[in-house]
Order: structure tokens, then C-alpha cells, then sequence
């Protein structure tokens, strides 16, 4: 039998060259998808770097704020007119804010009380003012016939003593000492508290408040200019507070540089006022300092003067009371689920109750927190106790789910042992398995912490978004949350309002992920490997 | 009436300082209470008597005498109070004429019966508030002291401590497990009736399949000025609302879903394990990123690069549009697609890819033509979860889509969401039976329904998928 020849290529296989070139067809296709996983995640790493950079790049501006070197008048006419405490050319630059502080520095009042000076010279100052009653008679005659006042007015001694200042009781000291004696009416300096509520409203609450409303109303306080500290009147050089147009502007926010516009009119600042500021500038009367006023200050409606402490020390309060709630529930909910409960429809009930809770939308916590807990408990509208409610139930699930599968990942060995060693379920759980499990709980319990911090949907809508001014005193009362009070300024369309909200969103981050990296270091550290 | 619970709380109840010294008396009545036990017990030992339970278990045994009263007492004034409150609203819904919202103070429209009831369980029985601090303290102090010396006497050497101990452990522990299922009723329960007090004045046909949304008329009419409004009146037509959802959520995908799925290839099939390292926590930053930092990112940076964008290319493009916050809830998206395609694409098994290599197979076309298609339903299952997360998803859209409820196809332009219009509904001054704020109660359910089924669905591809491979 003839040998073919074997050059010639066995038809049952793919010729070679062709062979080759389809390998390497194969091989580019692999390298594209691989390329493309990699862009993939080379894609959300951009992202991150961008992101980072951009929030970066708006926020840190805000940690600076200008300044101007200027003389502050404080005399009778500035306290009741408070532009006029600035010299002219610099008053467009002073932040409203500041001048709100002229009448709060430059006025106070005086109140007109009944003083015993016998009893002051027998026991110092402060025992000249006794409790005295303004009888009808003492009244303004008008306001008693009008029915304004109907009863006399009773002013204890200890509402007194809060309502006159240091100076008031050095007044009395000198009537003394000039050989005055016994009981005569004295007009006498009033404390910071009694100014800042007949100036402003606030500082006084309950019985003080009511007696202060009294006596004002029959003319016994009265306020005036404070000429025990300024005299006729004070010019002091001092750095004050600029608005947020000359901040924008020194920082270089193009909006801000009239130049920069085709009709300079549109512009909040004049050119002249522009030139007026880099000469500033470089004679030193203006300066970009540390923006100390943003982590001390609440919110405003002059953006130069607003702050994050009160939304700050919300977030915290709200988070308390979270991390209070949500931890023991979900960590006596897993045991129960893990260690207890039998295998019955009601389990798995709760088993699939508790998977689905976790994919509701958070906004649904929010009409839940309005329908259920403000409409239908009565918690307080925007205070603490209800963003804290309603985030608990939020963060109910992750602590859950993380918890079970803290408790799931300690051997079954452990709890033979203790069995075996006579231990009651109960022990089982809390003197060996939970002991064990408490590293892994505790990371799932600070990112859940984690996630209620960032969360803004369901606050909003419970009203966590109020304007505060203050830190709220207690969790009954409005307050805000850092996400809520960024929404808040993102709203406002100052851009000087934007660059705080950066800044703010800056602090978030910055808390989120010291508190992500506590989960992550408590895991890596306490977490036993099986 | 219904704030009367924060009476305690609040004005008229002792001050806070007395609620907390009266935290500080029952915690240390309920230590003196173990230590009586406890001791008891063990005097029990010594004596030779050999008791039922350890020592420790008497002393619990003692705390669980004393305070399960008070502790029912309390829990039985919540489920009176409130549970009555409810039925009563309940009733006064069914029977009609009940306005149904949970709104303070407009009790009178509902019927008799309803009525009686609320009143009767608002705490007026007790007469007037300042009672029930009292009540509380006799329950929590005095009844205490008063149980501790029969309860001891009841300790002999046959009391079974342990039993009644583990029994109320066993209680508290399914009180608390039975609170995540009583947050999911409340939820549903709150959407569903306030939904239903929408429903009795628009049409729920309406609602669902009508396509203009201009509840801002609703205002005036109920102020019976509805000729001022100048307008047909409101009309509560949602398609718009779904629509603009639905659009966002599909930009969202197209941006999540590619991007996921190949990281998740890249984390599962090609990463070493230092990369995974990097690379896992990387995707992770982005998870944990607030959604209002997503929404302020959208709004203030990228909308004015697509606008520039667009109008280079000689588009014209608004400042909130559905492209960009759908590109960003999309970015927002991918770390919770990738890690839930990243575990089962590793649940695969091992033997598929073998079996892929031994015939050839580059690493590619093992991927594409065995992994990915073994992994797929768990793919469509984590999809179904995204879809159900973008179409919750809040901040963005409110900060990045804005509030016009349009019908376009043009992702240039401003559309709106469900979300959106809850929260702008939700957050104005209208009185709470106003149709514009009863109608965010609607969209809420049909959210609730949305994401619920989603999660229903993917659950079950989820479990069929394990089932085939464990």
C-alpha cells in the first residue's frame, strides 16, 4: 500500500495558518475583556479621585474667611443706627452679621427697683435687694385702667439678683458709701440676661421671662445706651467680619469680579469697590483668616456667619439615641433568631420580614416617622427623639442581619461544650457564644451608625430641616442633622452658601470614614478566624 | 389626646431629673431584689437543702417577680391607648365619613362609634393627665416593694427559678424580635390608610393612569376658592411621576449594570488576592458615600458640564435633567451591583471552569460562554434588587431631576419621580388632609408595592440559583 505524501495538510483538520490567525483573534478578544473589567474599575476609581478632588477644591475655600481691619464707633447714635458704627467706605463690606453685634455690645438696660440701703450697709450689696410687690397704686395709672394689669407684681428676690448685673450692685455700694439710707427707688444696671431678652427676645424662660414682660410693660426697665463701658461713645479698631461678597471676591470667585462682567452694574460689587479691596489687600487691611466661626456658629441667613455646630451636635444626638435603640433590639432579635427560636412559619415569617425591611426605601421610614410617630404618638415635630425613632427602625435590619451572621460564625462546638457542660440556653448565649460574637457585632452596629449618619430623605421629612440657630437643649426640641442642614444650604443660592455646604459635606466624610475605619480595624483586630 | 404619651415627657410631667432618679430607684430596688434571692439561694446551699436552680437564677428570679407586673402594666396602657386609637380610626374609615389621616384634632368627622372609642381611650378615663406619672410610679416603685417580701417567702428548694427566668428571657427576646415585624405593618399600615383617605377623593383610576399631575390646585379648593385657581383644578394623573422614574432608573442602569458586572468579573476572575484587597474597599468608599453628597455632586458639578456639553454640540440642555442624576445614581449603584454579582459569580463552581479550560477555552471565553450564563440568574436577581434601589433612591433626584412632571423621551430635559413629589408634598404647610399631602401617602404605596415585589421576585431567583449549585 502506497504512503500518501504528508505534505499535504490532512483535510479533517483547520488549516494551520488560518488556525493561527484565529488564536490570535482569540487571544485580542481575551485581552479586550480583560481590558474592559479593568476599565471598569478604573472608571469608579476616576470617579473617586474626581470626586474627592472637586468637593476638595469647593469646600476648603470655606475654611478661610476675610476680614477687614476698620474702626467700630459704639456711641448712642451706632447703637441705634449700627451701619453708621463703620466709616463709609467700608460699610458695603461689613457682614450684616457684625452689625447685629453693635446693639447687642453697645446697648443694655437699667431696671428701677426699691433698694433697702440699710440693709445693704449691714450686709453688703446684694441683701439691699429684698422681694418687693408693686402695688396697683405703683403702677401706671393708664395700663390699670385699661385692665392691662389687674393684679399686683410680685418680683422675688432671686429673679432680681438675676436681673441686675455686677455694675447695678456696685451702684449700690457707692449709694452707701456716699452716707445714703434707707429704702429708695434706684435705677440699677440690668444683667446680660435681662438685656439680651428685652433687646432681642431671648435667654429668659418660665417665671423671670413673665416677670421681665411686667416690669417692662410698667416702665420700670428701660434701655438704654451703655455708657457705663463706652462712655460718650468709643472708636476702636478692630477686625471684623466681611460679607460674603468680599469673601467670594478675595477668594477669587470670578461671579464676584466686576471686570469680569460685560455690564459691570450686574455685578454685586463696583469696580471701584473691587480696586478698593485689592488695595486693602496689599496694605494689609484685609485678610483671609482661619474660619474658626464655622465649627462655633449655627446656622444663618448671612452665610459668612453660619456654622455647623448645632446640625453637628444633632447628628450626634440623633445618632445616640440610635445607636442606644437599635443595638440591644437587634442584638436580642438575632439571638432569638440564631439561638431560639424553632423552626416554624412564625421564624420565617420574621426571617423574610426583616430581608424585606432591609430593601424598603428609606424615604417610606420618613412617612412612616410622620404618619405613625408624629400624627399618631405625638413625638415632638423635628426634635431628636423622632429622627432618632425613625432611623433605629432604618438601621434595625443591618444591625440585625450583621449581628445573626456574627452569632452564625461561632462553631456549634462552643455551644455542645456549654451544653454539655450543664449550661442553661441562656448561658449558652451570654457567657460563650455572645462573648465571641461581640467584635462582629459591633462592626455591623458602626456601619449601620455609619449609614443613619449620612441618611437625609426620611429626616426631611419629619422636619429635621428646620433653620437653628442654636444646639438644641434637649432631644425634644428642634434640631437639625449635618446631611439635612447640607440639603439646606445647597437650596440657598449664594454661592458662599454652596462652598459650606462642601466644607460641611468635608466634615461628614471625614466622621464616616474614621467611623468605617473603626469597623474596619475592630474586624481585622477582635475577629477570630475559625 | 394623642400627645398626651409626651405629657410625660414634656410640660405637666415631673421634670427629667425625676424621671431619672426614678430610673435610678428601679434599678437599685431591682438589685436589692437579686441580692435577697441570690442569697437566699445560697443560704439554701449551705444548709444542704441542694435547690432547684443556681443562686444566680433566684436572684433574676426575684427581678422577674417584681418588675414583669409593671412591665405588663406599662405595655398593657401602650396596647389600650394606641391599639384603641387605631381601631377607632380604623372603624371610622370603614364606616366612612372618618377622615382616615392620622391629623391632630379633626376627630368630629368620624362616626359615633369610632368616636366613643378614641375618647375613651385617650386617657381621659384616667381623668386628667398628670395621673398617669403617678400611675407609673406606683407601678414601677411601690408594687415592686410590694411583691419583694412575698416573693422571697415563695423561694424554697423546689422553686423552679430557672424555668420562670428563661420563660421571661424568652419573652423579651421575641418582644424584640417582633418589633422589626410590627415596623413593616406600620409602614404599610400608614401608607395604606392615609392612602385610602386619598383615594375617597380622587379617583384611584385616576391616579394610576391618569397622566397630568397638577395637584397644586387642590389648595384652593379645599379653601373653596377652586374658581381663583384659573385652572381645570387639580388633577392627580401619577404617569408622569412613573414615567420619570422609570426613565431615571434606566440611565441609572445603563451606567450600573455594565460597569458592575465587569468589576465584579474583574474582583472574581482576574484580581490576585493583594488587588482584591485595594480594589474591594475601593468600591466600598463608594457605597458609603450619603446620597445628599451624591445629590450636591450632581447638582453643583456635574449638571453644568452636561449642559456645557450639550450646548457645544448644539443641544440645549437644562440644569436639572434626567440624564445627569440618572448617570449618577447609576455611579451610586455600582458598588451594590458588583458585590452582589462578585459573590455569585464565586458561587460558580470550580468545576465549570475546568470543565471550560479542558476544551480550550481562553479565560475570556470561559467567562462570557460558561461563568456568566451559569452566573445569570443571580445577575438578574441583584439587577432586580438595583432597579428596586434606584427607584427608592431620593436625594439625587430631588437635588438633580427637579419638580416638572413632564413626559419626555429627551434626557436633556427636567423630569420627575415619585420620590421627588413625596418629599415636596410631604415637606409643604398644607394642612394634613389636603389632597396634595394625602396624595404622597399613594405614591408611597405604590413605592412600597414596587420595591417589595422586586425584592419578592429577585428573592426567589436568588434562592432557585443557590439551590442549583449547593
Amino acid at each position: 500500500m502506497p504512503i500518501e505524501s504528508s505534505n499535504k495538510p490532512d483535510p479533517r483538520l483547520p488549516d494551520t495558518q488560518s488556525e493561527l490567525a484565529r488564536l490570535k483573534r482569540r487571544r485580542v478578544k481575551d485581552g479586550v475583556f480583560k481590558g474592559l473589567t479593568v476599565a471598569a474599575l478604573a472608571f469608579a476609581a476616576t470617579f473617586i479621585v474626581i470626586f474627592i478632588a472637586n468637593l476638595l477644591g469647593q469646600g476648603l475655600p470655606a475654611l478661610r474667611q476675610a476680614e477687614i481691619k476698620t474702626t467700630v464707633t459704639y456711641s448712642e447714635a451706632t447703637v441705634n443706627d449700627a451701619a453708621t458704627a463703620f466709616p463709609e467706605d467700608v460699610r458695603d463690606f461689613v457682614s450684616r452679621a457684625r452689625e447685629r453685634e453693635i446693639p447687642r455690645q453697645g446697648k443694655t438696660v437699667k431696671l428701677e427697683v426699691p433698694v433697702d440701703l440699710d440693709a445693704a450697709a449691714k450686709g453688703g450689696p446684694r441683701d439691699g435687694l429684698a422681694a418687693f410687690t408693686l402695688e396697683l397704686d405703683d403702677l401706671p395709672q393708664n395700663l390699670v385702667r385699661f385692665g392691662i394689669f389687674k393684679e399686683p407684681i410680685d418680683a422675688p428676690r432671686s429673679t432680681l439678683l438675676k436681673f441686675v448685673a455686677p455694675a447695678g450692685l456696685d451702684q449700690i455700694e457707692q449709694a452707701v458709701a456716699d452716707g445714703q439710707t434707707g429704702t429708695v427707688d434706684m435705677w440699677l444696671w440690668g444683667s446680660q440676661d435681662l438685656s439680651d431678652f428685652i433687646q432681642f427676645g431671648d435667654a429668659l424662660t418660665g417665671e423671670p421671662k413673665a416677670l421681665a414682660e411686667q416690669l417692662e410693660q410698667a416702665q420700670r426697665i428701660e434701655q438704654t445706651f451703655n455708657s457705663l463701658e463706652y462712655g460718650d461713645g468709643v472708636t476702636r479698631e478692630e477686625w471684623v467680619l466681611a460679607n460674603s461678597y468680599v469673601d467670594q471676591y478675595l477668594k477669587g470667585y470670578e461671579n464676584l469680579d466686576p471686570r469680569t462682567y460685560d455690564n459691570p452694574a450686574n455685578a454685586r460689587l463696583t469696580i471701584a469697590q473691587a480696586e478698593q479691596l485689592d488695595q486693602m489687600l496689599k496694605d494689609g487691611d484685609a485678610r483671609l483668616s482661619f474660619n474658626s466661626w464655622f465649627f462655633v456658629n449655627g446656622d444663618s441667613n448671612q452665610p459668612e456667619a453660619a456654622g455647623v455646630l448645632p446640625a453637628l451636635w444633632g447628628s450626634v444626638m440623633v445618632l445616640t439615641i440610635v445607636f442606644v435603640l437599635s443595638v440591644p433590639i437587634g442584638v436580642l432579635t438575632s439571638i432569638y433568631l440564631e439561638e431560639f427560636a424553632p423552626d416554624n412559619w412564625l421564624t420565617r415569617g420574621i426571617e423574610v420580614n426583616i430581608n424585606n425591611l432591609a430593601a424598603v426605601p428609606s424615604i417610606l421610614f420618613g412617612v412612616l416617622g410622620l404618619a405613625a410617630l408624629i400624627n399618631f404618638l405625638g413625638m415632638p415635630r423635628s426634635s431628636a427623639l423622632v429622627g432618632g425613632a425613625t432611623l433605629t427602625l432604618m438601621t434595625l435590619p443591618v444591625v440585625i442581619i450583621s449581628s445573626r451572621a456574627a452569632l452564625r460564625a461561632v462553631p456549634d462546638s462552643i455551644r455542645r461544650a456549654a451544653y454539655g457542660m450543664g449550661a442553661t440556653r441562656w448561658q449558652v448565649v451570654t457567657h460563650h457564644v455572645l462573648p465571641l460574637a461581640i467584635p462582629g457585632i459591633m462592626t455591623g452596629a458602626i456601619i449601620g451608625i455609619a449609614q443613619a449618619m449620612g441618611e437625609t430623605a426620611p429626616l426631611i421629612i419629619i422636619g429635621l430641616i428646620a433653620f437653628i440657630p442654636d444646639p438644641a437643649a434637649t432631644i425634644f426640641n428642634p434640631t437639625t442633622v449635618m446631611p439635612a442642614q447640607i440639603f439646606n444650604w445647597w437650596g440657598n443660592s449664594l454661592t458662599a452658601f454652596t462652598e459650606r455646604a462642601a466644607l460641611m459635606i468635608l466634615v461628614l466624610l471625614v466622621v464616616l470614614f474614621f467611623l468605617n475605619g473603626l469597623a474596619v480595624f475592630i474586624r481585622a483586630k477582635f475577629e477570630k478566624q475559625w | 389626646m394623642s400627645q398626651m404619651s409626651f405629657v410625660i415627657a414634656q410640660v405637666g410631667g415631673p421634670p427629667w431629673w425625676l424621671a431619672l432618679l426614678g430610673f435610678v430607684v428601679v434599678v437599685a430596688l431591682g438589685w436589692f431584689g437579686y441580692r435577697l434571692g441570690n442569697q437566699k439561694a445560697l443560704a439554701m446551699f449551705n444548709a444542704g437543702e441542694e435547690p432547684h436552680s443556681t443562686p444566680d437564677y433566684y436572684g433574676w428570679y426575684m427581678v422577674a417577680l417584681m418588675y414583669l407586673p409593671p412591665a405588663l402594666f406599662t405595655a398593657a396602657i401602650g396596647v389600650f391607648s394606641y391599639g384603641g386609637l387605631l381601631l377607632a380610626r380604623t372603624i371610622g374609615l370603614f364606616t366612612g365619613g372618618g377622615h382616615g389621616g392620622a391629623g391632630h384634632g379633626d376627630a368630629s368627622a368620624g362616626p359615633g362609634v369610632a368616636k366613643a372609642i378614641e375618647g375613651f381611650t385617650s386617657f381621659d378615663f384616667l381623668g386628667s393627665a398628670p395621673i398617669l406619672p403617678w400611675a407609673f410610679f406606683i407601678a414601677w416603685v411601690i408594687v415592686p416593694v410590694i411583691i419583694l417580701y412575698p416573693a422571697l417567702g415563695s423561694i424554697k428548694a423546689q422553686t423552679k427559678a430557672r424555668f420562670l427566668v428563661e420563660r421571661t428571657i424568652y419573652g423579651i427576646l421575641l418582644t424584640a424580635a417582633s418589633i422589626s415585624v410590627v415596623t413593616t405593618a406600620a409602614i404599610a399600615i400608614s401608607v395604606i390608610f392615609e392612602s385610602m383617605a386619598f383615594f375617597a377623593k380622587v379617583s384611584w383610576f385616576e391616579f394610576l393612569f391618569g397622566t397630568t399631575w397638577n395637584p397644586g390646585a387642590s389648595f384652593l379648593e379645599s379653601a373653596g376658592r377652586a374658581d381663583d385657581s384659573g385652572e381645570q383644578g387639580a388633577r392627580f394623573g401619577a404617569v408622569p411621576l412613573f414615567y420619570g422614574t422609570l426613565m431615571i432608573t434606566f440611565i441609572a442602569m445603563l451606567v450600573a449594570v455594565p460597569i458592575g458586572v465587569l468589576a465584579a468579573v474583574f474582583l472574581a476572575e482576574y484580581a490576585t488576592l493583594p488587588v482584591r484587597r485595594v480594589a474591594k474597599p475601593m468600591l466600598e468608599i463608594l457605597a458609603g458615600i450619603p446620597t445628599v453628597v451624591y445629590g450636591f455632586f450632581a447638582a453643583i458639578t456635574v449638571a453644568p458640564v452636561v449642559v456645557a456639553i450639550a450646548g457645544s454640540i448644539g443641544l440645549d440642555a437644562s440644569f436639572e435633567n434626567a440624564l445627569t442624576a440618572g448617570a449618577i445614581m447609576g455611579v451610586m449603584i455600582i458598588p451594590f451591583m458588583s458585590s452582589l454579582c462578585d459573590d455569585v459569580i464565586s458561587a460558580v463552581p470550580q468545576a465549570l471552569r475546568r470543565g471550560a479550560y479542558g476544551m480550550g477555552a481562553t479565560k475570556a471565553e470561559c467567562i462570557i460562554q460558561v461563568v456568566l450564563p451559569a452566573a445569570l440568574p443571580g445577575i438578574i436577581s441583584a439587577f432586580l434588587l438595583a432597579v428596586s434601589r434606584a427607584i427608592g433612591e431620593t436625594m439625587i433626584v430631588v437635588m438633580a431631576a427637579g419638580l416638572n412632571p413632564s413626559m419626555t423621551i429627551n434626557p436633556l430635559e427636567q423630569v420627575t419621580t415619585v420620590t421627588v413629589h413625596i418629599v415636596s408634598n410631604l415637606t409643604g404647610d398644607l394642612a394634613f388632609d389636603n389632597p396634595q399631602t394625602l396624595s404622597a401617602f399613594s405614591l408611597g404605596l405604590v413605592l412600597l408595592v414596587m420595591t417589595l415585589g422586586l425584592n419578592i421576585v429577585s428573592a426567589f431567583i436568588i434562592r432557585r440559583f443557590r439551590a442549583q449549585y449547593e
